[in-house]
């Protein structure tokens, strides 16, 4: 190959090299080893692939509209799930500004009074949590976050050991 | 859809070793070449419509496979970069002056690989460290120059020209030990 993408962008000289010799050089490898690349053959597809494809899309054929992806759905139902999307949405940012307080009102709908109740629960959860936490000496937390830090570590280190010998066995 | 199934099989027939040689070479395994061949053609398959009859489908597919990898490549490494071993574009000075050990230029002509030579060159080709590997074959096979390799696989302009360097050295420089081995 006249390797015109080469031209002007070889690496840099090695100290004591004329720049023009180094670019030659850095050329003729560039073309040898597109020559020799080039005539690697292409590695043929293996005779599982073509019964796969067709498999995976006969299988796609088979499934039931609303299974497909949503470019796919009859051009009805992507208008009416559009629509209802649409609704949805509107719907919940009603809710969200103003419907509050109407639905509280309401006697239908008078269990959403647990709501707050179940807030305040964990409100007193959290509290009694961090008594706890500030009532502890502080070595107690030296200790414990060390111990926490030497552990994770100790889990990422034989975690990344593992996997570059497992790695370098598979190479 | 109203895609004639029939006739998309021939058109996988026609390029399914293509976009598999392509999907092999930027991957180098085998499963992941074949997951990602089936992709390519699921997606001919959702633009068909485009597809059947243009005289620009194969390059079309070829495309989309070369995406497909770089995609599968780039969330692959980014899975496992904390544990990549990866070397960086500053590797040790190890492969300096290989390229001055070569053959002179009025050889290049008659090169001609032996079937030998050429097992032994693809066997190189996919013992490459893989930045080096996926390099050089976006340059050599998918011909792309070094600033578009660069973007794709968002590394420097120096670093692909390094990894590309380093791989034809020594892909070369195996070929010519060989030779040497059969006294050529």
């Amino acid at each position: 190959m006249n390797d015109e993408r080469d031209q002007g962008r070889g690496l840099p000289g090695r100290p004591g090299t004329a720049p023009a010799l180094r670019q030659t050089e850095t050329d003729l490898l560039a073309e040898r080893a597109h020559r020799v690349l080039r005539q690697l053959p292409a590695r043929r597809a293996p005779a599982t692939l073509a019964p796969r494809v067709m498999a995976e899309l006969a299988r796609r054929a088979k499934l039931i509209w609303y299974r497909r992806p949503w470019t796919d759905w009859p051009e009805l139902m992507r208008w009416l799930s559009t629509f209802l999307l649409a609704g949805i949405v509107a719907g919940t940012l009603r809710l969200i500004e103003g419907g509050w307080s109407a639905t509280k009102a309401s006697p239908s709908l008078a269990g959403v009074e647990d709501v707050p109740a179940f807030l305040s629960a964990a409100e007193t959860c959290t509290r009694s949590l961090l008594t706890v936490a500030q009532s502890l000496p502080s070595t107690w937390w030296l200790v414990g976050g060390s111990a926490f830090g030497i552990i994770a570590l100790g889990t990422l280190g034989l975690g990344t050991a593992a996997w570059r010998l497992v790695r370098s066995s598979a190479q | 859809m109203t895609a004639d199934p029939a006739q998309f099989e021939t058109f996988l027939q026609q390029y399914q070793d293509m976009v598999y040689a392509t999907a092999f070479r930027l991957l180098g395994r085998e499963a992941e070449a074949e997951d990602v061949s089936q992709e390519a053609f699921l997606r001919a398959w959702n633009h068909w419509d485009e597809l059947a009859g243009s005289a620009t489908a194969g390059g079309w597919l070829k495309t989309v496979t070369r995406n497909l990898c770089l995609n599968h490549l780039e969330r692959y490494r980014n899975r496992w970069r904390f544990f990549s071993d990866l070397k960086s574009s500053d590797a040790s000075d190890d492969d300096e002056g290989l390229e001055a050990t070569f053959a002179a230029p009025e050889t290049l002509d008659a090169e001609v690989l032996t079937g030998d030579q050429r097992q032994l060159l693809e066997e190189a080709l996919l013992k490459l460290p893989a930045n080096q590997r996926l390099a050089l074959v976006l340059y050599h096979y998918e011909d792309l120059d070094y600033a578009e390799i660069a973007s794709r696989l968002k590394v420097s302009l120096g670093k692909v020209k390094t990894d590309i360097h380093r791989a034809r050295a020594a892909l070369l420089k195996k070929l010519q030990l060989r030779r040497q081995e059969l006294g050529v």
